[in-house]
């Protein structure tokens, strides 16, 4: 019988203008934005590339022309490139605002290996990106409402309803397999995005787990919009009371919620004035450079390994001596801003089950590989690498010798270490997504004993 | 189809006008106050409009202080800040001129006092660029980088609750006007009493109005009092941006009441009337300013960072047109100082040679940096031309324009201050330069200044364009914004022209 009550339901879909409008939109706002995708996975894939091929070559080259006697240790230049996430063309997420690339010279400081790199466009940022999350998100569930805001109301209103009980079929039987259609193009609609963008070559090899993941998510998002259906369903009468209270509550959960937790995270976890540090960095350049000598001098007291070789000072080791001492000083400040923004991270993470769409947008972006985690993963890398760099730099030029070329060799080189998707996060998710929308069924049907069948 | 082809055919369709049926009592402002007062008390006593508006109004007054704290807030640390900037570069003791220039300046954008209704593209723009020797930097810090993924969902300022979110207040207060009144037969009795479908269809814009106005006319006060309230008294001015702010949003306002009002009319059913609104809301304000920006994107491809500076970096070495590259740059420059002065020697000069040669390599830069960030600009201000295209599906589009741009938030807005900041760049640089020039004689790069020069030195003051040039460059928006008023008035008329009076009446 429900099969039944399904295959009908299939049947009125198809005969109802609104349906296929719906269905073509979904559509195409999926092809479209799946293709966006791949455009933007390529070409960030593309620079990742370029850029690490760049700092190789410029090392290379300096390496050619070092042959004979040895290459300045300042002139020693690279790049370390964040690769796009395995998912990248999913969901852009914060991918296309934060630094993806970072210059590794004795030059550098940890707070100055990120430079140059803030050309994007800012109009483009504003409008935010059309990409397969943005889908999920936001216009799955109005897909999901425009099939199923009138699960009940409109045959109540028709009179038909009550005919249709006549069958050898309850009501709570009635709405299960109506839910149920509705889950089965759920269904077989990810399973469409899943196949297109797996033929589309979107998914790279070891990426499949968190293809699964992304999907699981949005079919938990778009089934508990599907329960949210149902419950308001069981308690509205008329069709049009239905569709005001379906939009509000997207309203609330996609626009209100989000908003209002984006301005409760900056007053509750602010970020400490990027003005203040430039003053505090500007301050400590100054004091720095104006006891570079001494700071000099004092760099060769503790380290007297490297005063050994005759000629100390020179305006290299004292400015770099004046560096380092720039950095020790900027150290806290840094590590605080860090500290500030892993623990604005943590609120969000916490509040985000305040609404499904906060909930599946961190899911989807995290799995997706274009969250804050994975580039602050990058800056902490980088950071290490210049570390490296600094270490093996550093004797040379207080020694003040240059870099032989076999010296090439064996200069630090940068790996990312793609950080894996914490099972425990995931969990939350799919808890955090799964239990309300029992509950919403739940309440439901406990109503549905109280449901006039008629009018 | 329930409407008719052609008015003429009225006599065949029980349309509500036609010309010559005018009779005075029904025209009557009284007939049009009565019935704005009965539309205005029935969305009052409507709990989800009264649920809605307050809402509303709540997410405005909440946008509107947090609003005005922030920028506050902003505007004294980048005082602060410019402040301990300065002290920092008189502070910074004897040094080299070139080692100076080399430290260089912070400049700081400032925060325009309506920042607080609009932030416009302020978040993802830089707040502060470093002006230092040979290189023009991009500005940094943008405010979006320290931001969670949830500004992806964007903010509640002001302007979004006013761009995005009241237009469904709009949607919610008259998708029923005409269409719930026929499904109720209502509209049938006012017709057998002889009413002019205009003069229902004024009362009812009127009413739904005033009910709108409830909303909107506190948060226009409480706009403008922060306006006041955020400057402190230092920006008179900003007095007339905030009031053309409100006259905007009014216009936006009263397009979207014009075209709920002409699909209430023209719809089948109440339900249809929502559907379609509920439709055209998330076309404009959701899907058009995505796949306006992405077109912007294909049409002025904004470079890579690596290819813009690798791009600076070739022209760099290579010489700007036919100038050379950097060891023929430098010689005609060494053989054109000895030819000037007819001495054989640099060392003969009565000048310092490293300051010119370096003046003459900022002179080259700043060809180059003219190419490039020129051409940069051209594409974001082309950009930005380009979503105004997206104002024919979306006058969203051209209100965010406009908004933007008196709030001073927008991009053009931004390359003003970028430009005074870079030529100020260049006027340091210059300065410090010449002082090595003619004050450093044989020390060279050994040759110390002192404070007396840091306190010399030029100073940056920057002075925004005025309303009128602002303006100026707004012109296709306003003229969006006015053709979709046009456009919504008339939809409107038509539509309350062929009014059906009877439901599912088909022709």
């Amino acid at each position: 019988m429900i099969l039944t009550v399904m295959r009908h339901e299939w049947r009125l879909m198809r005969r109802s203008p609104v349906s296929w409008w719906a269905a073509g939109l979904l559509l195409a706002a999926t092809a479209y934005a799946l293709a966006g995708g791949l455009a933007w996975q390529q070409e960030r894939a593309d620079e990742a590339v370029a850029i690490a091929e760049t700092g190789a070559s410029m090392l290379a080259e300096q390496r050619a022309s070092a042959a004979e006697d040895g290459g300045a240790v300042s002139q020693a230049r690279t790049y370390a490139a964040l690769p796009p996430g395995p998912l990248a063309a999913f969901s852009v997420g914060l991918a296309d605002l934060l630094p993806k690339h970072a210059e590794i010279s004795i030059w550098r400081r940890p707070d100055t290996l990120f430079g140059r790199y803030q050309l994007e466009s800012p109009l483009s940022l504003l409008a935010g990106r059309f990409d397969l999350g943005f889908v999920v998100l936001y216009l799955l569930p109005l897909f999901i409402l425009a099939l199923s805001y009138d699960l009940l109301a409109a045959e109540r209103e028709g009179g038909r309803l009550s005919l249709v009980l006549t069958q050898p079929l309850s009501l709570p039987g009635l709405l299960a397999a109506k839910l149920l259609a509705r889950l089965v193009l759920l269904t077989a609609f990810l399973a469409v995005v899943a196949a297109a963008a797996a033929l589309a070559g979107a998914v790279p090899a070891l990426a499949w787990p968190r293809l699964i993941g992304w999907l699981a998510v949005a079919w938990l998002y778009g089934a508990l919009w599907l329960a949210v259906c149902a419950l308001v369903a069981a308690f509205a009468r008329r069709s049009e009371t239905c569709a005001a209270t379906l939009a509000a509550i997207w309203l609330i959960a996609v626009l209100v919620i989000p908003g209002l937790l984006e301005a409760a995270v900056g007053t509750l976890r602010p970020v400490p004035s990027r003005l203040e540090y430039v003053t505090a960095m500007r301050a400590a350049s100054s004091e720095a450079s104006q006891a570079s000598s001494e700071l000099l001098a004092q760099y060769y007291h503790e380290h007297p390994e490297l005063a050994a070789n005759g000629e100390q000072g020179g305006f290299l080791p004292a400015y770099y001596a004046s560096e380092r001492d720039v950095e020790r000083r900027l150290e806290p400040l840094l590590a605080d801003f860090e500290q500030r923004l892993v623990s604005q991270q943590a609120w969000v993470e916490r509040w985000r089950f305040a609404s499904p769409a906060v909930l599946a947008q961190e899911a989807l972006i995290e799995l997706a590989g274009s969250s804050q985690r994975r580039h602050r993963q990058f800056q902490h890398d980088a950071r290490a690498f210049l570390a490296d760099w600094h270490a093996e730099m550093s004797p040379r030029i207080f020694l003040g010798q240059q870099l032989a070329p076999a010296d090439y060799d064996g200069l630090p080189s940068f790996g990312f270490s793609e950080p894996a998707v914490s099972r425990q996060h995931f969990a939350g998710t799919v808890a955090g997504l799964t239990l309300p929308a029992l509950l919403a069924l739940v309440v439901a049907y406990r109503r549905l004993d109280r449901f006039e069948v008629a009018s | 189809m329930t409407t008719p082809s052609e008015p003429a055919s009225a006599q065949t369709s029980p349309s509500l006008t036609s010309p010559g049926q005018t009779s005075p009592a029904e025209t009557s402002p009284r007939a049009v106050a009565i019935i704005a007062r009965k539309e205005l008390v029935e969305s009052l006593r409507d709990g989800r409009f009264r649920a809605l508006a307050v809402s509303v109004l709540a997410l405005l007054i909440a946008g509107l202080v947090a609003g005005s704290l922030e920028t506050r807030q902003a505007r004294q640390a980048i005082d602060s800040a410019r402040a301990a900037d300065h002290d920092t570069w008189v502070g910074q003791g004897p040094r080299n001129p070139h080692s100076a220039a080399h430290f260089g300046h912070y400049a700081f954008k400032p925060r325009p006092v309506l920042s607080a209704l609009d932030r416009g593209v302020d978040a993802y723009l830089g707040r502060v660029v470093w002006l230092e020797a040979h290189w023009q930097d991009p500005f940094s810090l943008r405010p979006a980088e320290d931001r969670t993924a949830l500004q992806r969902f964007g903010d509640l300022s002001a302007a979004f609750t006013l761009q995005v979110l009241a237009p469904l207040l709009v949607i919610f207060l008259g998708f029923a006007a005409f269409a719930g009144e026929r499904e109720r037969g209502t509209l049938r009795q006012l017709v057998s009493l002889g009413l002019e479908a205009r003069t229902l269809a004024l009362g009812k814009a009127l009413g739904l109005g005033a009910a709108l106005a409830l909303v909107l006319v506190p948060a226009a006060i409480l706009g403008v009092a922060v306006a006041v309230v955020t400057g402190g008294g230092a920006a008179a001015s900003s007095w007339v941006d905030a009031a053309l702010l409100v006259v905007v949003y009014s216009v936006y306002f009263a397009i979207l009441l014009g075209l709920v009002l002409a699909v209430s009319a023209s719809a089948k059913s109440a339900r249809g009337a929502l559907v379609v609104l509920l439709g055209f809301w998330m076309l404009s304000t959701l899907i058009v300013p995505r796949l306006v920006a992405d077109a912007a994107e294909k049409r002025y491809p904004i470079p890579t960072p690596r290819a813009f500076y690798s791009a600076i970096a070739e022209d760099e070495a290579r010489g700007m047109g036919d100038l050379g590259s950097r060891a023929e740059r430098r010689q005609k420059l060494e053989q054109q100082v000895l030819a000037e002065h007819g001495v054989e020697t640099l060392e003969a000069l009565p000048v310092n040679f490293a300051g010119l040669s370096l003046q003459a390599s900022e002179e080259h830069s700043n060809l180059v940096y003219d190419k490039h960030y020129g051409e940069l600009w051209r594409l974001y201000l082309g950009q930005e031309r380009a979503h105004l295209w997206g104002a024919a599906l979306s006058p969203m589009l051209a209100v965010r324009a406009l908004s933007m741009a008196v709030a001073g938030t927008d991009v053009a807005r931004h390359r003003h201050f970028a430009r005074a900041a870079e030529s100020h760049r260049r006027e340091l640089v210059k300065f410090l330069n010449d002082d090595m020039t003619y004050n450093a004689g044989d020390a060279a790069f050994g040759y110390l200044a002192d404070e007396g020069l840091w306190r010399a030195s030029p100073t940056f003051e920057y002075q925004p364009p005025g309303l009128g040039q602002v303006l100026g460059r707004q012109l296709p928006a306003l003229a969006w914004l006015a053709l979709w008023l046009v456009i919504a008035l008339a939809v409107a008329v038509r539509a309350v022209g062929r009014l059906q009076p009877l439901p599912g009446v088909s022709s």
